[in-house]
């Protein structure tokens, strides 16, 4: 345990005194408060449209976040070699991987409690509020990414930043759409073709369950089944992705 | 437990799937070795001749293809953990986290061996002062020199008080003064009872330290043994001093040289001695001394290579 909190400590030192991190957050703190303007032009619909804009900026900064340091991670300590001093000692493959994973996770916090308290800060000086339904919403956002953050690592181990990053948005898009995705699959001609199609449509993460965001623009109660099944799904994908992820770098020559 | 580390046919072949090759190119084939406790022993070979291989296989970088390795008596696959609780690994041109302090960097070593708050602090600060570089501990990575760098990865290598020291190219890239130094600690950790095991292209230094060499060349294990053992059958020439012997003498196949009233006499092919010495009896001179002059392990070394067909 002292060994994965040690690299995940270490991660979160590597991934906060990032240029590119900070870039992102500073960005994200200019267009939170920033869509003020935009919204000014929807008399009567502020809040609505403002948290509905806030939540997909806070996603896609977040998205960014995870993509960028996910899937360059790993690559980072095999180009420069610094995985040859972690290796040598006793710390197994799958210890690297989870260490960080979570140093990660604690860098996408961090940039989400930024973002959402600015968020939270421009609703309040419009009149609005950060109700309880505001906070599920950010968690489901944030736990959203705790999957796409482990997929990210996933493909870390078998591709480059660039070949990851492109796999892991394709991932998270039809995330998005799992649900129309599986009606698809229903739809496909022939048995086999629609059992493949179905096993691929399950595969990718249903990032649908994650999403809170109707809920709270328009102030409906939110089911307090989605939330735990939104915990759950979100522990056992990101458990499962992470485990597949150590089976290959188990076996991966680090060369 | 007679070995430290004990290599048995240990085989490396890679694929090139990038250039969609599907033949595998062996790089280790079947190098078979072992290293004593407490010896210092230099791992000498061309570039290419696979010691960063072995190196990486032992450390668990790259998994062999066939053959065992232990390591203490652990098997390096099955035992990994064992064996890296033990050992000390110090990469060819280490290149650290540039986004810590040397300090930071060698705290987080020790955290991955469980050693924490002011045991880490000690544990640092010693290494710190071992190596030279108390007054950089708050100096970021990406502003070190080679040689820090070499210094910090010697460091780093210390974190868990090894028994067993695996150097790839130690000293490579430091000055002389930093080459002396880290070759004084390799004597200090010897002393200390430690196993060094490093790589090195500097032949020379690896003469002065190394109780044993092996040599490999091609991936093949072409020599192993003390110095003395691989130098013994490999006298290039003789040097005979003798007195009183008459102006302009000289043995069949030798030339000789009058230096302050001494006559020197240079044997080219070390089998003429014998007829050499009976000729300066029989001329009246007596014989001051006979050295046998051996090469030295560079060209022990180049020969040995060549022979191979490296070169």
């Amino acid at each position: 345990m002292n060994r994965i909190w040690a690299i995940a400590a270490n991660t979160f030192r590597e991934t906060v005194r990032d240029r590119i991190l900070y870039g992102l957050v500073i960005f994200a703190l200019i267009v939170l408060p920033g869509s003020r303007l935009v919204i000014s032009l929807s008399v009567g619909q502020e809040i609505r449209i403002l948290k509905d804009f806030g939540y997909g900026a806070i996603a896609l900064f977040g998205l960014l976040i995870a993509v960028i340091s996910g899937t360059a991670l790993l690559f980072k300590e095999l180009d420069k070699r610094t995985i040859y001093v972690l290796v040598a000692k006793p710390v197994r493959r799958w210890e690297l991987l989870v260490g960080k994973y979570f140093g990660l996770l604690a860098t996408l916090l961090l940039a989400f409690l930024i973002m959402a308290a600015t968020l939270a800060g421009t609703l309040l000086l419009l009149g609005g509020k950060a109700d309880g339904l505001f906070w599920l919403t950010i968690a489901g956002l944030y736990l959203q990414l705790t999957v796409v953050t482990a997929v990210a690592i996933l493909f870390s181990t078998l591709a480059s930043p660039a070949l990851g990053a492109v796999f892991t948005f394709c991932v998270y898009i039809a995330g998005t759409a799992a649900d129309q995705l599986r009606l698809f699959a229903d739809r496909m001609p022939g048995p086999v073709l629609r059992l493949a199609a179905k096993g691929v449509s399950y595969a990718i993460p249903n990032l649908q369950n994650f999403n809170f965001r109707t809920e709270s623009v328009y102030g409906l109660p939110a089911d307090p089944a989605k939330v735990w099944l939104m915990l759950l799904y979100a522990v056992l994908y990101a458990a499962f992705t992470l485990i597949l992820a150590s089976v290959i770098l188990e076996r991966k020559d680090l060369k | 437990m007679t070995h430290i580390l004990q290599i048995d046919g240990l085989t490396k072949r890679f694929h090139d799937w990038e250039r969609f090759s599907p033949r595998a190119k062996t790089v280790l084939d079947g190098i078979s070795f072992e290293v004593a406790p407490g010896e210092i022993f230099g791992f000498l070979g061309p570039n290419g001749a696979g010691k960063t291989t072995t190196i990486k296989i032992l450390m668990g970088i790259i998994r062999p293809t066939s053959g065992t390795a232990r390591i203490m008596g652990h098997d390096i696959v099955e035992q990994s953990q064992q064996v890296k609780q033990r050992i000390g690994f110090l990469p060819e041109n280490p290149y650290f986290y540039d986004y810590l302090s040397v300090g930071e960097f060698l705290t987080f070593c020790a955290a991955l061996f469980g050693i924490t708050g002011r045991a880490a602090a000690a544990t640092t600060d010693r290494l710190l002062e071992l190596v030279g570089m108390r007054h950089a501990a708050r100096l970021p990575l990406r502003k070190c020199s080679k040689g820090m760098l070499q210094r910090t990865g010697i460091a780093q290598s210390l974190v868990n008080d090894p028994d067993f020291l695996v150097w790839d190219e130690p000293v490579s890239g430091l000055d002389p003064i930093g080459r002396k130094e880290i070759k004084d600690l390799m004597l200090e950790l010897k002393r200390q009872g430690k196993t060094v095991f490093f790589s090195s292209h500097i032949l020379p230094d690896a003469e002065t330290l190394c109780d044993r060499v092996g040599i490999i060349v091609g991936g093949r294990m072409h020599r192993v043994g003390t110095l003395p053992e691989l130098l013994k059958d490999s006298v290039s020439w003789v040097e005979v001093v003798a007195e009183g012997l008459p102006a302009g003498f000289a043995p069949a196949g030798a030339k000789t040289e009058l230096i302050a009233g001494q006559s020197i006499i240079r044997l080219d092919d070390a089998a003429g001695l014998d007829g050499a010495l009976k000729a300066i009896m029989q001329a009246g001179g007596a014989i001051v001394s006979v050295n046998p002059q051996r090469e030295n392990l560079e060209s022990y070394f180049a020969r040995q290579v060549r022979s191979a067909g490296n070169l």
